[in-house]
């Protein structure tokens, strides 16, 4: 792997360095010795937590991705948060009227929302709020107006599917006989919708909004870079770039863990919802 | 217009619907055809995509006959040019060019071809791969389908562009490279679908009849449960290929998808990005509509096929 994509040396060096330098540059990293040499090295290492150290930042490559975390971790969050709390309205209310003018525009803006490609949500984002209008500004990260831009734009797609997702929840779940039994006891209809149809309505919810939590943080890859978010998904494009591979190892390490925590928490709490799964276990 | 087609279409949608009846009209049709059609008929929207989808793909076909410059020609005395209908316009760059004056129409076009050749090429060949996998699980069982399962979930765990990324980042950029990544991130869908789909009619009757006669495996394996398996593979396609066609974008804008001098729409809009702030908004944001568009009348004819095609799903979602 360390030889497909080309020499890390042959980048970190100005381009008058002598042939000694390159050599001692070399030694120096270690990437001299054969692969295998350098994968049993890198092995024993890994095992007490040392990922080696970073080919350009000269520090240990673990912390330089976790010192990125909470920034990406806070972007995911808000994004998160954003999509949910508009998609529980919308949802609801297009799932109650099927078939109404709301409804429809509703279904429509979902639509155009899955099918335009995030970054060039995020890049119309800044044309708009940033170029045009001049409110909002388009990089970096600090105040709260610096987070709304990449927050907002990460979160179209996931609102869009969440919309969708509570909508047709929502009307599969009205159909049901115990909503009908609910009405039929005379139950006030805001009680049936919020209590009995919106409770079995989230608990699939749950589980979707879980995994696109993974998927928000892979998607924030990109967002972080049309931003300039100072994340790890732009740390990893960086060390791409400049072939920085501690890096892109620590970050792919530090990324499968996270991944694992979303998993088992998702389980946790679907089997905590649903007392019906338990048997299986 | 279709309104006696529509209007015959209702007639067969009745309480016999189903039940075996004299055709006694020639150009009567099954319920599943009638559902196709009548599905189809009743939404402007669906019609309206697959208008657009035929537009764009003719386009894409015939891009060296319609494109009015070589997408890759730089022309530096026409730089950052507004579209035609604005000021300072020029007519023979309708949508304007980028900061090397590249024509931002014909990279669409372009661009187009680069995104359908992708989405077509690396859709099938995870179809082929998932499919004959799927098969073997469902049919063989034991340690194949768990060693297969196994794999489609540790694939299935992982969001597509992660996986995507690393491959790009250990290979470098290029198309073939690229279609290969995303056939290979692609399959386990296909595999997951497919071998639902086999495990709920292997038992059937007359898959046992088949069995009994003397049939192989392989002849089994085609003729009755890869037949079946077809509906929900191409409402999969329909899920796959918009999906495909955004990571391509979202690859080729990272510098990560097809080389730099590959006329492509992630690119195009990756150039577009650079010159934002001065003001040059048409160099990034048309070929973004390109996208929108193309993704949204797959998106819209996938969602038709699937109402269309499993009629369980509709009522399911209550439409």
């Amino acid at each position: 792997m360390l030889h497909a994509a080309g020499d890390p040396v042959a980048i970190l060096m100005p381009p008058d360095a002598t042939v000694e330098q390159i050599d001692q540059m070399r030694r120096q990293l270690g990437l001299d010795r054969p692969l295998y040499v350098q994968y049993g090295r890198f092995l024993l290492r890994a095992m007490k937590g040392d990922l080696g150290v970073s080919y350009y930042h000269g520090v240990p490559a673990l912390r330089l991705v976790l010192q990125r975390l909470p920034a990406s971790l806070e972007l995911v969050v808000a994004a998160m948060l954003i999509s949910v709390i508009l998609a529980l309205p919308l949802g609801i209310w297009a799932g109650l009227r099927p078939r109404t003018l709301l409804d429809k525009s509703s279904l429509l803006m979902s639509l155009a929302g899955i099918s335009a490609p995030p970054f060039w949500i995020g890049i119309v984002c800044i044309l708009i709020f940033s170029v045009e209008l001049k409110w909002l500004p388009s990089s970096g990260r600090g105040t709260f107006a610096h987070i709304l831009l990449p927050a907002g734009s990460l979160a179209v797609y996931r609102l869009a599917l969440f919309i969708r997702l509570i909508r047709a929840g929502m009307m599969d779940v009205l159909s049901q006989d115990y909503i009908r039994t609910a009405r039929a006891k005379g139950l006030p209809e805001r009680f049936v919708v919020y209590k009995h149809a919106l409770k079995n309505t989230l608990i699939p919810f749950v589980t979707i909004a879980g995994m696109q939590m993974g998927s928000l943080l892979a998607g924030a890859i990109v967002t972080e870079k049309v931003f300039a978010w100072p994340g790890m998904g732009r740390l990893f494009l960086d060390s791409i770039g400049k072939m920085d591979f501690p890096v892109i190892i620590a970050w792919t390490i530090v990324t499968a863990a996270i991944f694992l925590s979303i998993n088992t928490i998702i389980d946790i709490l679907y089997v905590w919802m649903d007392p019906r799964i338990r048997h299986d276990y | 217009m279709f309104g006696w087609i529509r209007g015959f279409a209702m007639t067969t949608n009745g309480p016999l619907n189903g039940l075996p009846r004299a055709r006694f009209l020639k150009w009567e049709y099954t319920p599943a055809e009638n559902r196709i059609l009548h599905t189809f008929l009743s939404s402007y929207i669906t019609m309206a995509a697959v208008a657009v989808l035929i537009l764009l793909v003719v386009c894409a076909i015939l891009a060296p006959v319609i494109v009015p410059v070589d997408p890759v020609l730089q022309t530096l005395s026409a730089r950052l040019k507004p579209p035609a209908w604005m000021e300072g316009g020029v007519s023979s760059y309708l949508l304007g060019t980028d900061r090397l004056g590249r024509d931002v129409f014909s990279n669409i076009i372009y661009g187009l071809r680069i995104s359908l050749l992708v989405a077509t090429l690396s859709v099938a060949f995870s179809l082929v791969i998932g499919l004959s996998l799927g098969l073997i699980a469902g049919y063989a069982r034991g340690f194949w389908e768990s060693l297969i399962m196994r794999a489609v979930d540790i694939q299935l765990s992982l969001p597509l562009i992660l996986v995507a990324l690393c491959f790009m980042a250990i290979f470098g950029a290029g198309l073939y490279k690229m279609i290969f990544v995303l056939a290979v991130v692609g399959w386990a869908e296909y595999a997951r679908t497919v071998r639902g789909t086999v495990l709920s009619i292997r038992e059937k009757e007359y898959v046992e009849a088949a069995k009994a006669l003397g049939f192989g495996p392989i002849t089994i394996m085609f003729k009755y449960l890869l037949i079946n398996s077809i509906t929900p593979v191409i409402i999969l396609s329909a899920v796959q290929v918009p999906r495909v066609i955004i990571l391509e974008a979202t690859l080729s804008f990272l510098g990560l998808g097809v080389p730099v001098t590959t006329p492509s729409l992630g690119l195009s809009i990756a150039r577009g990005y650079q010159v934002l702030f001065s003001g040059a908004w048409w160099a990034s944001v048309f070929p973004g509509v390109a996208l929108m568009f193309l993704t949204g009348a797959i998106n819209v004819i996938g969602d038709w096929l699937r109402d269309a095609l499993e009629p369980k799903s509709r009522e399911a979602a209550g439409r």
